[in-house]
């Protein structure tokens, strides 16, 4: 695959479609693992009955099969499976973006009780962020927005690139561990050494 | 040319930061070094400690990332690490796990997730205290990771692996019972609401070396060691590009788009 993104060399595009094919494959079959490890913790929990989070359970047994058979039988293209994702699953998914906003506000009041240096510096510029986006505050004090843009622009970008670059090099490294088998604690296998 | 146009500097960089990774970690040997303390990992042993004296659970949570996804399986990966030393600490010290699958994260996370718990809690000789069902539960949804947090109340919540929005809502909903909190991820936009709502941080790149200085691998460190040398010669070409962009010239600018 970094032979086919790096190189020119036709023999080793159709390799690498034929890689990509059987990772298509083996994605599949893990998907339906977890989705069979699903169904029988499920119908467990069912038999168990103990407390409330049995009928939950049924409940997650039959949307789940429910999106299965549409999905199957008409294809995930077809306007059922469209109809049930855009009336049951977007709705619900939707309503938790607006939640967020309230335990943003949480959030920021439990930071903003902060006692130490790095805590207080968050603080002050992430109140002069929030100030200077509030219309009223930019309109009455305009060099908020100037100071703001400054933040945003030289300080955050030089940040986040940084630290994007340390993430670049991470992930390098650790597909070199994995490659190598250098990297196996996430199997639960300890390396000798 | 056979490499392919605009990416002749890359392939060459990469090669040479997998050769001196593996001059580290073959010919001089990984022994000599040692790696900086991580604050976040050392505290989750302290967390676990809480969690037995107090009689709580720990919650563990690696995220929505899975490991089917080449961009986010990579922190699944280092959040399924940790999910393995903490299983590894509860079945030593004595304490209740729960590892909340998401399904964002993939269902595909599940059985490697419940393998390697299994295996942490053989190794300790506790796996009769092993139940999938109540350890690994199936949460599809964020607000039933919240309803964990306060039915539960956990001692402590570790959350390491790729998020996106659940972030800020997981941390503060663990944040508001009182949870020692150690947040890791390399999404760059959520790592602020890691910062803000958990007691302890894992920023970006952090994430990746977990596996070395838990297992303190002489190989895995060794690899590191490679890696901050690239970060140096990534700070050192900024700096020159820098001078000579001020300058008007162009050479590394182009020299670097080869």
């Amino acid at each position: 695959m970094i032979g086919q993104w790096f190189l020119k060399i036709p023999s080793l595009n159709e390799l690498a479609t034929s890689v990509q094919q059987w990772g298509i494959i083996i994605a599949a079959f893990a998907m339906g693992l977890g989705s069979v490890n699903i169904i029988i913790r499920n119908v467990h929990r069912i038999q168990k009955r103990e407390g409330t989070d049995w009928l939950y359970a049924i409940w997650l047994l039959a949307i789940f099969f429910l999106f299965a058979i549409v999905g199957i039988g008409f294809g995930s293209a077809s306007s059922q499976y469209r109809y049930i994702f855009n009336t049951i699953l977007q709705p619900l998914s939707a309503t938790m973006y607006p939640a967020t906003l309230f335990f943003l506000v949480s959030a920021i009041y439990r930071t903003f009780k902060t006692r130490t240096v790095e805590g207080g510096l968050f603080v002050i510029v992430g109140a002069i962020i929030l100030v200077a986006n509030a219309p009223v505050m930019a309109a009455t004090f305009p060099f908020l927005v100037s100071v703001k843009s400054w933040i945003m622009d030289v300080e955050l970008t030089a940040a986040y690139r940084a630290i994007l670059l340390g993430i670049g090099l991470g992930a390098i490294m650790l597909g070199f561990r994995v490659i190598f088998g250098l990297e196996t604690t996430h199997l639960g296998r300890e390396e000798e050494t | 040319m056979i490499i392919a146009s605009g990416k002749v500097v890359d392939f060459i960089a990469l090669i040479l930061i997998w050769a001196v990774a593996a001059v580290f970690v073959w010919i001089v040997g990984g022994k000599r070094f040692t790696i900086r303390r991580m604050v976040a990992i050392d505290v989750i042993e302290e967390a676990v400690g809480r969690a037995v004296e107090t009689e709580k659970a720990v919650v563990m949570n690696i995220g929505g990332g899975g490991l089917l996804r080449g961009e986010y399986a990579p922190a699944t990966m280092a959040g399924l690490t940790v999910l393995g030393y903490v299983a590894g600490l509860t079945a030593r010290l004595g304490a209740d796990l729960i590892a909340p699958m998401y399904s964002d994260g993939g269902v595909e996370t599940i059985p490697v997730a419940t393998e390697l718990i299994r295996d942490a809690y053989m190794a300790e000789g506790e796996v009769e205290r092993f139940d999938a069902e109540e350890m690994i539960p199936f949460l599809p949804v964020q607000a039933s990771v919240m309803a964990l947090a306060d039915r539960v109340r956990p001692a402590a919540n570790i959350m390491v692996g790729y998020y996106w929005h659940e972030s800020c809502i997981w941390a503060e909903a663990f944040g508001r019972i009182g949870a020692i909190q150690v947040g890791g991820t390399t999404n760059l936009y959520q790592i602020p609401f890691f910062a803000g709502a958990c007691d302890y941080v894992l920023i970006g790149e952090e994430v990746y070396p977990i596996s070395a200085y838990i297992s303190k691998d002489p190989k895995l460190i060794a690899t590191i060691v490679g890696q901050d040398a690239f970060k140096w010669i990534a700070a050192i070409l900024i700096i020159l590009g820098t001078i000579l962009v001020s300058f008007g010239n162009q050479w590394l600018t182009q020299f670097l788009s080869m």
